[in-house]
């Protein structure tokens, strides 16, 4: 059977996870409401998307359920 | 290679599939249907009332699944919207009358059923090609009724896909809304009242405010001077998403 002949160093396990890293979602601000909102997605707060309200906010809950 | 691989297979077999978008296609036309239709209607338990959707025209699903039914929604209504032409030819030829009335008969009888029928039946044959992609009458007829003589005339773009803020609770699932056009579209910002140059003598931040205006006010008129500003926008807004 195959077996591992030297230790397994902590800089080799490090060294492969070099490209693990995430990237964090692109954050912009509401240009209605000013929180802080992915892009591209209607605004959860006033449902505010691309120049018009599309959906109000007692519906976004609605539909989130 | 990916030759003519196309389309999301969604976790499910090809039937699984089929049954999914058909259902899917279905239940946005059917977001159409009058409120009426859900008068006296219960949930599995039998006593929570169905109630109507809060918007119609629209389903909630995932951005895969909502991408993936919308080529299925455009086609069909381009159907719907070609059949259009052939039932308003074929009106000419119909009779008001009641069925199995005596005037009905007459009708029924006369050369103008045989014209009637044969002005019809493109419109026929459409009903039943979409009916084969979607297996459901009351969202065919919700179709042809309803939904297709509102896209008249439009070169396609008849839905649009938006992202949702928050993603679905049990998967993590990414939400989107799928609707029709036409409603909660982008209105052009209303046009500023166009500064006067008449007094020169103005002071320069006034100016610069006014210049600053001009060309907001120029785009809102082109979009209401074009009548083809919604289908650009639907445009626009594709290429922003996809
Ligand atoms: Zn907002």
């Amino acid at each position: 059977m195959a077996v591992p002949k030297r230790k397994h160093s902590n800089a080799r396990s490090g060294s492969r996870r070099a490209h693990n890293a995430l990237t964090s979602k692109q954050l912009t601000s509401c240009p209605k409401c000013s929180t802080t909102v992915p892009t591209h997605v209607v605004c959860p707060g006033c449902g505010y998307y691309m120049g018009r309200v599309v959906m109000a906010e007692q519906q976004e809950e609605a539909a989130a359920e | 290679m990916r030759h003519k691989r196309k389309g999301r297979r969604l976790g499910r077999s090809s039937s699984h599939r089929v049954a999914l978008m058909r259902n899917l296609a279905s239940a946005l036309f059917l977001t159409e249907r009058d409120d009426l239709a859900y008068e006296g209607l219960f949930q599995a338990d039998g006593k929570t009332k169905v109630n109507p959707p809060t918007h119609k025209g629209r389903i909630v699903t995932t951005i895969q699944k909502a991408k993936e039914v919308k080529p299925l929604v455009e086609k069909c209504i381009t159907i719907a919207c070609k059949a259009i032409p052939h039932e308003r030819e074929a009106e000419k030829f119909a009779t008001t009358a009641e069925r199995n009335t005596s005037d009905w008969k007459t009708w029924r009888e006369s050369e103008n059923h045989a014209k009637w029928v044969a002005a019809m039946a493109p419109a026929v044959n459409a009903r039943r090609r979409v009916f084969s992609m979607l297996r459901d009458k009351e969202a065919v007829a919700i179709l042809f009724g309803d939904v297709a003589p509102r896209f008249e005339g439009r070169p396609g773009g008849y839905t649009r896909v938006m992202r949702l803020a928050k993603p679905r609770l049990g998967d993590n699932g990414t939400r989107a809304i799928l609707e029709f056009v036409g409603k909660h579209d982008r209105v052009a910002a209303a046009s500023a009242p166009k500064p006067s140059f008449a007094s020169d003598d103005a002071p320069a931040a006034e100016e610069t405010s006014a210049t600053e205006e001009k060309p907001v006010s120029e785009e809102a008129e082109a979009a209401t001077a074009t009548a083809e500003a919604p289908a650009e926008e639907a445009a626009a807004e594709e290429s922003t998403e996809s």
